[in-house]
């Protein structure tokens, strides 16, 4: 009963304001000029926020691949021009591999929530990043999650809040 | 009906005439009335700026002169976007990572602020890439006719309204004009016209003119820059050991077949 009240209602609000008598030629009006135009920014968007990357052969990297591994911390090094840190991870089979991820540098991850001490040997880490092509275990990161649920991005200017590329 | 109808309209004009308020909670800071902490600077673009990282400012629309198109594909890294060249090999041959200056206007969009500082007659630009300054002449001379050829140019400004445009020639032909590779000539003139949208934010027009290199000027831009209180440029010089650690601990894993 109420459902009903308030259909009729709406009916006569909507009636009263004219809106149907107008909504056709406003809808063809949207989907002739508006839509071919959100399609294009959408479209151009997607263009532009493909990853980019610069020098030091971010080439190297297999961009359609994010893999989240658990590991071990080894090495961090916090030097130019990029910070890296090594972990051991249990591949598929239970062997152990070591990989290398590279950051971004030490003054952009210390404006991005890094220390110089954050990571240490022994440390127990969850890792994203996207692997090199080779398999030579190396990675481009993406985050890395620490024991106590801190999360900490590569330091690039994506991870600012900026748009744009990561470093 | 009446009573009903009238109920309705005055619950949706309620509803209408609020949600702009509601709007305005979201975004406190567009909907407060300009104060000394929000209001634009005049002539003022002092402050740490960042912007996000540029990698490419030559629209494929611009043609390069046959010398820069050659030298472009022999030595640059290509990138995959969109329906740019693929990827080759990670083999690279950046003068950066043998410690060249980086030049404007590719330091701008580094991943490193820069801080602009104003003193009587100049503009001072301090970078933190690679700790790199730039001086901006603000007392009127014009360009000077026969420059000696340097990585940064020499630059002139002037205020336009409350724009700063600058104008820099004399730059030598050794750095990469962005980080894909493209070449200049020592002909280069570059405009900067540099726009304060609010406090916070700026916008950074570039204009190119090298016929030498190029066969027709083009424009860069406008690109946003946003004002980092807070933040303080620190120090990173490029060193010949830093580039070679970095080659051995990553580089070499990254080009192993």
């Amino acid at each position: 009963m109420f459902w009903t009240k308030l259909k009729s209602d709406l009916e006569i609000l909507v009636r009263w304001l004219g809106v149907l008598d107008r909504a056709d030629w406003v809808w063809r009006w949207f989907v002739k000029t508006k839509v071919p135009t959100l399609f294009g920014l959408f479209a151009g968007f997607l263009l532009v926020s493909t990853p980019l990357f610069a020098h030091h052969g971010q080439a190297a990297y297999d961009l359609t691949k994010k893999l989240t591994v658990r590991g071990t911390v080894t090495d961090f090094t916090v030097t130019n021009p990029h910070a890296h840190f090594s972990f051991d991870a249990k591949d598929d089979k239970g062997k152990v591999q070591n990989w290398t991820m590279e950051l971004s540098t030490p003054l952009m991850l210390m404006r991005t929530g890094w220390t110089r001490t954050i990571l240490k040997p022994g440390d127990a880490v969850t890792v994203t990043f996207y692997p090199s092509k080779n398999g030579a275990g190396l990675g481009y990161l993406d985050n890395v999650v620490l024991a106590d649920g801190t999360m900490l991005y590569r330091g690039g200017s994506t991870h600012l809040g900026e748009q744009g590329v990561s470093q | 009906m009446r009573n009903r109808l009238k109920g309705w309209t005055i619950t949706l004009g309620a509803v209408v005439a609020f949600s702009p308020a509601l709007h305005a909670q979201q975004n406190a800071s567009q909907s407060q009335p300009p104060d000394a902490r929000t209001a634009v600077p005049a002539h003022d673009f002092s402050g740490v700026w960042y912007g996000p990282f540029e990698l490419n400012f030559v629209p494929a629309s611009v043609t390069m002169q046959p010398w820069a198109a050659a030298k472009f594909n022999s030595e640059r890294t290509q990138y995959k976007v969109g329906d740019r060249p693929v990827v080759k090999d990670t083999t690279n041959t950046d003068p950066i990572l043998h410690c060249d200056p980086v030049s404007i206007p590719r330091i701008y969009w580094s991943v490193h602020p820069f801080e602009i500082i104003q003193i009587p007659g100049r503009i001072l630009m301090y970078f933190e890439e690679f700790h790199t300054i730039r001086e901006i002449w603000m007392d009127g001379r014009p360009l000077p006719k026969d420059p000696e050829l340097t990585w940064m140019g020499t630059s002139v400004g002037r205020w336009d309204g409350n724009d700063l445009v600058v104008d820099t020639m004399g730059f030598n032909d050794k750095s990469w004009l962005d980080s894909v590779g493209h070449p200049h000539s020592d002909a280069l003139h570059l405009t900067e016209r540099f726009h304060r949208v609010d406090h916070d934010s700026m916008q950074l027009t570039l204009t190119f003119d090298d016929p030498k290199a190029y066969t027709t000027r083009w424009s860069y831009g406008p690109k946003t820059m946003k004002l980092k209180p807070g933040w303080e440029i620190g120090e990173l010089f490029c060193t010949i050991e830093d580039q070679k650690n970095f080659e051995k601990e990553v580089m070499e894993l990254a080009n192993k077949p």
